[in-house]
């Protein structure tokens, strides 16, 4: 298993991986580029490396809905060539049979599609079944139309959202994978462009409970209560759902969201926020496809095809990036720098070991704890290494202090993050940027949301002169001191 | 129906009544003879904050009554007096008659005679439950029709909000199995533009914009317990069984989910600031059980929307495909019997389209009652 995963290192380690080149064009790309060549093949991870990427699964790293409470949970990672994953960790019984899931895993990883959250591989370990996809930074639809935070997405946007739907759907169907399970506002994701896709991990089918449909049962295709079976039809029916999410911002019904347009009702499906921005005869339009999808009979309801075609001519302010609509900031726009983001961008080693220096052990949380372990002669050593280790790093005798930090690391009867990260910086005074970087994911592992593990991930990554992937490190770090800063200040 | 304010002040009678003879008159007005009518009281079949209700007989005519009695404020009139005054229908409990008493220490009571019924659907779902088994769905149709045909009456001929419906305060036949909406103390004509108190309404069945505290909502918060009431009957036990008042809102997210922004700013605008945990809704096959009928889901689903106004009327959820069963013309009881009257429409049906009118009296009535058969146009 592991021996296929090693060909994915080196190819995504290099140079090849210049997602933002491709991703930067316009927001409505023609056909041709649609097909993304920037991805890895499919492969099999071990499960020791999707621990390593997601600090072994650590609760911090969760990115589903409800938490750890799911039955099926999703976590970020990185893995260790750089790039940012998401995995989905299934419950032991979903995929009873491992072949069945390594094959059907195999044939949803072949598709490649800049509208898809492309599915990188897989892990089949004992009882563990893990699936590992591209990283979607900038959350789900629901997010955007149901729980938004600063603002509601526009009308325009809304339109690009089910075009860019229709089109996934339309590749899907192209290449022989038309049954979607369970499409909702929690299955797009917007990717580092704020352009949606949609998530791979819908494709796979579930092959033990047999639920397509994870959502209230009312809003699920007529013909899969009947028969309890998804067709490419039923396909269809949720995209018209789908429809109705982002004209109403609501939950309704369809059956009552028919009766509501029959009745001519419209005022009261639409959401208020697009007061202004839609036009009656957009309006119309985006209720009639609504309807035709949502037919109860599931002949008569329209193929992606003409979907795509209905929704193309609907298209507003093609020129302007989804990004702006959205209002999300764009990743090559760095958003303002705290000083310890600037000291990494900067690479000023110097500036970063001050910050350090006087952040001293805060954010470990041990100096309380030592107290009363300093009872015994080998804790004493441990403290002893600790001591000199910190002078040292003081005086920036990095040499040292990489010798004294690496005894007490070494005895292991403590762990402590902020030695790691001061081990980590001295390699990179050191001019050792591999070892550097290896202290800075271990710190991380430790403590995994601690920003300055980022950050130095980040200037050790630029010193090894994997830039691309030092910007995203620098901007999960000021993202992660950000979130931190509004949890309630320093500690 | 009650007389006019022919209300005498009868006996002076303690707080338990059980064995007390009550006795009062009615008439005298406009040259008819006056008359007594004594009532026995026999037990006490609930109490509240607003005093008892006890099961009496009437000693003339023998026949059984339920008397509610409250404490009465000599400075206001009775609200729940003057607005069972104006009801009447065969799913709304009807007032016989009323008098004062006054105690020794000198308080005014209101007692309010109506026809006695003798279970309420608590005490049926209690029956079921302890039997442990599930209430057979054609007694949840007949059932919840005829609740959302007594709320229809209500919400659209005299107007009222009932504001506190709840298995305890729906009365059910054993017999005929015929359902009466009951207890109007917590009831009020909602006038739109004018606030009212969101306090109101039994915890596990309040609808979320009073939890917000909206003071402008409408009869659609009765429509919403209604939804609460078919999801118990269904399930055998309270949908959204809070412990508190936060925590009422916690069980309705985690089986609809987190409110969208709109659907709060639908249920109190004054909240949309608010941050919620994000829950996605719960599977609702994970809710329900396997064989429910798919029309049952789908008019949970309608009754229990966050957006007030996305509710259905009551009248519209008579005409849910949930009820097609009840309006088909063989349709009888379990053990044959007919089911109580269930087309006899009078002013509900006033301000309804024809189509709707269409769908609630099944073809058969119309023949019998000689009406024009409407063919709706499409559909």
């Amino acid at each position: 298993m592991g021996s296929q995963c090693s060909k994915l290192i080196p190819c995504c380690g290099d140079s090849q991986f210049n997602a933002a080149a491709v991703l930067e064009a316009p927001a409505i790309e023609n056909v041709e580029k649609s097909e993304v060549d920037y991805l890895p093949r499919f492969c099999e991870f071990t499960l020791e490396q999707l621990k390593n990427a997601t600090s072994g699964f650590a609760v911090e790293y969760i990115v589903s809905e409800q938490g750890e409470k799911a039955p099926n949970v999703v976590y970020k990672g990185k893995l260790e060539n750089q790039m940012r994953i998401a995995v989905k960790r299934f419950n032991r019984v979903a995929w009873p049979d491992a072949r069945q899931f390594v094959e059907e895993a195999r044939l949803v990883g072949q598709l490649r599609n800049h509208r898809l959250v492309n599915l990188l591989g897989c892990c089949c370990q004992g009882d563990e079944r893990l699936l590992v996809a591209e990283y979607m930074p900038n959350d789900t639809l629901a997010k955007h139309l149901f729980h938004w935070d600063a603002q509601p997405m526009k009308w325009t946007m809304r339109l690009r959202v089910v075009l860019h739907l229709a089109q996934a759907l339309e590749y899907c169907t192209s290449k022989g994978r038309a049954l979607y399970h369970d499409l909702n506002a929690y299955r797009v994701l917007f990717d580092e462009n704020s352009n949606p896709r949609i998530s791979t991990f819908g494709l796979m089918k579930n092959s033990r409970d047999g639920k397509s449909y994870s959502t209230n049962l009312a809003f699920t295709p007529p013909e899969y209560l009947r028969t309890g079976r998804v067709t490419p039809e039923s396909v269809i029916y949720s995209f018209g759902t789908l429809l109705l999410d982002l004209l109403s911002g609501k939950h309704i019904p369809p059956s009552h969201a028919l009766d509501l347009i029959r009745d001519r009702n419209l005022q009261m499906l639409t959401d208020s926020c697009l007061e202004g921005q839609l036009s009656q005869d957009d309006g119309t339009e985006l209720v009639r496809l609504a309807s035709r999808c949502l037919q109860s009979e599931p002949r008569e309801r329209p193929n992606p095809k003409s979907l795509v075609a209905a929704l193309t001519t609907l298209q507003k302010e093609t020129e302007i990036p989804s990004h702006v609509l959205m209002g999300i900031p764009h990743t090559n726009s760095c958003s303002p720098l705290s000083p310890l983001g600037e000291a990494c961008s900067r690479k000023d080693l110097t500036a970063i070991h001050e910050i350090l220096e006087n952040i001293g052990y805060k954010d470990d949380g041990m100096t309380n704890e030592l107290s009363f372990q300093m009872w015994t002669d080998q804790m004493q050593e441990t403290l002893d290494s600790k001591k000199n280790g910190d002078s040292a790093f003081k005086q920036k005798d990095f040499r040292t202090a990489i010798e004294c930090y690496s005894q007490f690391i070494d005895v292991g009867n403590m762990v402590s993050p902020t030695i790691f990260a001061r081990r980590s910086l001295s390699y990179l005074m050191d001019e050792m940027p591999q070892e550097a970087l290896n202290d800075a994911m271990q710190a991380q592992v430790i403590s995994p949301i601690w920003h300055i593990a980022s950050y130095l991930q980040a200037a050790a990554l630029s010193a090894l002169g994997m830039e691309t992937e030092a910007q995203s490190a620098l901007k999960e770090g000021t993202l992660l001191e950000a979130k931190r800063n509004t949890a309630g200040g320093h500690k | 129906m009650a007389d006019d304010k022919e209300m005498a002040a009868s006996v002076v009678d303690g707080s338990d009544p059980t064995g007390h003879i009550i006795s009062t008159t009615i008439g005298g007005k406009n040259g008819e003879p006056k008359q007594t009518i004594s009532y026995m009281a026999e037990r006490v079949v609930g109490t509240g904050s607003f005093g008892i209700v006890f099961q009496a007989k009437c000693l003339e005519t023998g026949e059984t009554v339920a008397i509610k009695k409250v404490l009465q404020d000599r400075r206001y009139k009775n609200r729940e007096l003057q607005l069972m005054r104006v009801m009447d229908h065969p799913n709304v409990i009807c007032l016989k008659h009323c008098f004062f008493s006054t105690t020794s220490k000198n308080e005014l009571f209101l007692n309010l005679v109506m026809e006695y019924v003798p279970e309420t659907m608590y005490r049926v779902l209690k029956h079921y439950s302890t039997a442990n088994q599930r209430m057979p769905l054609v007694y949840v149709k007949l059932y919840m029709y005829q609740i959302f045909r007594g709320l229809a009456y209500i919400h659209t001929v005299p107007g009222v909000c009932h504001r506190d419906l709840k298995p305890q305060n729906l009365l059910v036949d054993p017999l005929t199995h015929q359902v009466k909406l009951c207890d109007f103390g917590s009831a009020k004509m909602l006038v739109k533009g004018e606030s009212n108190i969101a306090y109101i309404c039994s915890r596990f069945y309040r609808a979320p914009e009073l939890i917000f505290g909206a003071t402008d909502y409408t009869t659609s918060i009765d429509i919403w317990s209604a939804g609460c009431v078919l999801a118990e009957l269904l399930l055998g036990q309270p949908l959204f069984p809070g412990e508190n008042a936060v925590d009422q809102l916690v069980e309705i997210i985690k089986v609809l989910g987190t409110p969208t922004r709109e659907e709060i700013r639908c249920m109190n605008p004054n909240y949309t600031d608010f941050r919620f945990p994000q829950i996605k809704a719960h599977p609702w096959h994970k809710v329900f059980h396997k064989r429910m009928p798919p029309e049952a889901i789908d008019l949970a689903s309608r009754l229990l929307q966050y957006s007030p106004s996305l509710r259905c009327t009551a009248l519209e959820a008579c005409a849910h495909p949930f009820f097609d069963e009840l309006r088909e013309s063989n349709a009888r009881l379990p053990n044959g019997r007919p089911f109580p009257p269930l087309f006899n429409f009078k002013q509900e049906l006033s301000g309804a389209s024809p189509e709707l009118i269409n769908k609630l009296i099944p073809d058969h009535v119309k023949r019998q009652m000689g009406l024009p058969f409407l063919h709706a146009a499409g559909t």
